[in-house]
């Protein structure tokens, strides 16, 4: 593992989850709010933040447990050498999975909206060397950058956001209590993808400088995102209702295009598209680095930098072989629920196993 | 060093490759539409018109010399069996790449109204760069005729529709409604669209007036005092209501605030029923003949004007449920209080037959400059 030559502080991963949560999992949010719960699909949201707290649990306790080790060192401690490299591979298969899905939606959003005439190779190119520079900088060069960026995308975001409820209606939202069978419940399992990055914390633990403020960074982090995210659901269905939401590919760039300030400002659109495509292209180098990372401790050869000059082909591939959005949609929609059951199976097993093979603690610190 | 030259190189690389450079447009190569329309064609389905303004007419002419052209803009017109089809010969008669981008109004004939709105929206819809706050009117003049007059203030016609219903004072003359509000209520079901109409009148546009849809057809229209009371009921903050007292008596308001509250009950049997309550507040501005309303008689012209508005709502809403339409949206009411029982009813075979209960309350909230 090449050492960085400082660690991370509880400011610095508090930039960057948030940077990676918010950005993934706002754009496609209201969608699945409103085609698995409907007009109060926001409930399924605040369900599977729940359901995180827990999930935060338990990469905390997994942190502690191995504070000087990364998943990818510390599985073969607890299952073993063979299946401990085998979880490895499918803990990195399932972020190689998130990064192909993530960076292909957004170069297909900015095909829709603003490049009609470039070819996609195009736009996987551009933005793939985005990623890759921004992965060759590391978890501190990473970081910082997400703090860099953090105070104006914040604010264009949470103007964009809250301008959008201009037109808002309490009606498309109502009933706010209405239980549906299990349609709640199902769709908190669908919306539980923002969250799906939380994973990768498991690998940058062993940066963390003060780890007993690890979970409260955590929690904050994925609190604040996931406020940023109900807000943005509330406005997509209280704005257009849960049909109205289905008719549109991007909602969320709709609800925030027609917040439109006469004489001031005249879409709020363009600025919320440039802060989110500035956080998501942070956030999908981080996801970048930490494949990158990952694979050169799980080979044990070279290190991230030269994986992610490697990986590029590999990474570029995977997202030329999805060009058809209707294709992605249907991808995405699937990926959603195994995507649920392996974060919260793996990280399940993970840690009974260490709990009950005595894995972790003191000893293992070193 | 080598490391350098490597990233710059690197840089030029991905730099040749910037996406601009597919989709870079010079502004002078845009024929930047103001406004679309779309209409039954004689020989194909769709007939599609676009109002272009004629280059350099849009910034005054320089002091001492006259402006070259009459008139500011122009219209390109395409028929075809699709929209698509109508709009490639549109793209086919002009020398520039018609930009949607800055559209303001989108005109939809009475015909094509009569059809599927829901259909002739979509081709203008998917345009990634259509701004969602367009006007959408409907007009029941030929509109080609219509979008060709040179208004008297000689504006854009997109423009002075845009201009029109950014004064808030106009807003309950005919209720406007931006395309992507047309959308949302098409695909919600549980209201149906309304838009504005415009037509030509004095050499002018004149907008007043409101066509009424039932499930995305448009089924009747609404008078310019049929629409002053439609915004009542929706609430409304800056309408007008004349009150006649007697034959030679009457009292005038604008400043009409409403706000309104409804209550639905589904009986045991079936029997929906709607309770409306409407409070209604206004300024007096007109009195005739002109006199200091005292407060005995502010008592009876609020009277009186409670049970003007209560005729004209409850006479608008028969209109409305004798044509099937439910602009208003009480489908809305009915879901929210009772969800389960929604998903099995037809809105469209309750609604005409639903009792609606109208209450109304008014004050007199401001008398102007004189008592």
């Amino acid at each position: 593992m090449l050492k960085e030559k400082t660690g991370i502080g509880p400011g610095l991963l508090f930039m960057i989850l948030y940077a990676t949560l918010f950005s993934l999992g706002v754009m496609q949010s209201p969608y699945v709010a409103a085609e698995y719960i409907g007009n109060n699909g926001y409930w399924g949201l605040v369900l599977a933040f729940v359901l995180t707290v827990g999930l935060i649990i338990l990469l905390n306790s997994l942190g502690r447990k191995f504070p000087k080790k990364s998943i990818i060192q510390y599985l073969p401690v607890v299952c073993g050498t063979f299946l401990g490299k085998i979880l490895g591979l499918i803990y990195l298969t399932f972020i190689f999975a998130i990064l192909i899905l993530s960076s292909n939606m957004t170069a297909l959003q900015s095909g829709t909206y603003f490049l009609f005439r470039t070819p996609s190779w195009a736009i996987f190119l551009l933005y793939l060397g985005v990623l890759t520079y921004i992965a060759h900088q590391g978890i501190e060069g990473i970081t910082r950058l997400a703090a860099f960026i953090f105070p104006v995308t914040f604010i264009l975001s949470l103007m964009a956001i809250g301008f959008s409820f201009q037109s808002f209606e309490l009606d498309n939202i109502r009933p706010i209590f209405f239980i549906d069978g299990l349609k709640i419940p199902l769709g908190a399992v669908q919306l539980f993808y923002p969250f799906f990055p939380l994973i990768t914390v498991l690998m940058i633990y062993p940066y963390l400088t003060e780890k007993r403020k690890g979970f409260k960074t955590i929690l904050g982090a994925t609190t604040l995102a996931f406020f940023m995210i109900l807000a943005t659901i509330i406005s997509g269905i209280g704005n257009y209702s849960a049909p109205g939401v289905l008719r549109y590919s991007w909602p969320v760039i709709e609800v925030t295009r027609k917040a439109n300030l006469p004489f001031i400002l005249q879409s709020f659109g363009l600025f919320f598209t440039v802060s989110w495509l500035t956080l998501t292209l942070t956030g999908l180098g981080f996801l970048y680095y930490i494949l990158a990372e990952g694979i050169a401790q799980l080979l044990g050869v070279l290190n991230y930098k030269w994986f992610t000059l490697i990986l590029f082909p590999i990474i570029y591939s995977g997202m030329i072989l999805l060009t058809e959005i209707i294709e992605v949609r249907y991808i995405f929609s699937f990926f959603r629920v195994s995507g649920f059951v392996f974060t919260i199976g793996f990280l399940l097993f993970v840690w009974l196993l260490a709990v009950i093979r005595r894995r972790g603690g003191k000893k293992d610190a070193a | 060093m080598l490391r350098k030259t490597l990233i710059i190189l690197l840089l030029f690389i991905i730099m040749s490759f910037t996406s601009g450079c597919w989709d870079v447009q010079e502004i002078s190569r845009r024929g930047i539409a103001s406004t679309v329309f779309f209409d039954s064609g004689k020989t194909s389905s769709v007939k599609i018109g676009i109002v272009i303004p004629v280059p350099g007419t849009q910034i005054p002419p320089v002091q001492g010399t006259t402006q070259q052209f009459q008139k500011r803009h122009f219209i390109i017109l395409g028929e075809g069996k699709s929209a698509l089809e109508a709009w490639t010969k549109v793209h086919s008669n002009v020398a520039t790449d018609i930009f949607f981008g800055q559209i303001r109004a989108i005109i939809l004939s009475e015909e094509v109204a009569r059809g599927n709105i829901n259909d002739v929206l979509d081709f203008v819809g998917r345009f990634p760069l259509i701004p969602p706050n367009t006007n959408v009117l409907l007009t029941k003049n030929d509109p080609e005729k219509l979008l060709d007059l040179k208004n008297e203030a000689n504006l854009l016609p997109g423009n002075y529709i845009d201009f029109y219903f950014q004064i808030p004072g106009k807003r309950t003359l005919a209720l406007p409604l931006d395309l992507w509000r047309v959308n949302s209520i098409v695909d919600k079901k549980w209201q149906d669209s309304y838009l504005p109409i415009i037509e030509q009148s004095q050499d002018n546009y004149r907008i007043a007036g409101t066509a009424v849809f039932s499930e995305n057809s448009m089924v009747g229209e609404l008078d310019m005092d049929e629409t002053q009371t439609l915004a009542l009921i929706m609430g409304s903050d800056l309408g007008y209501l004349t009150l006649p007292l007697n034959d030679v008596k009457l009292v005038a308001f604008h400043k009409i605030k409403s706000q309104t509250k409804t209550e639905i009950t589904v009986s045991d049997t079936g029997i929906v029923t709607f309770d409306v309550k409407l409070k209604i507040t206004g300024g007096v501005v007109e009195s005739k003949p002109q006199r200091i309303i005292s407060k005995d008689e502010t008592e009876r012209i609020e009277n009186e004007a409670e049970t003007l508005t209560k005729r004209k709502i409850e006479a608008l809403l028969t209109k409305l449920q004798g044509l099937n339409s439910d602009p208003v949206g009480f489908g809305g009411k009915y879901r929210i209080k009772y969800p389960r029982q929604w998903a099995n009813i037809d809105w469209h075979q309750v609604y005409p037959v639903a009792i609606i209960n109208v209450h109304t309350k008014f004050s007199i909230k401001s008398t102007g400059l004189f008592k």
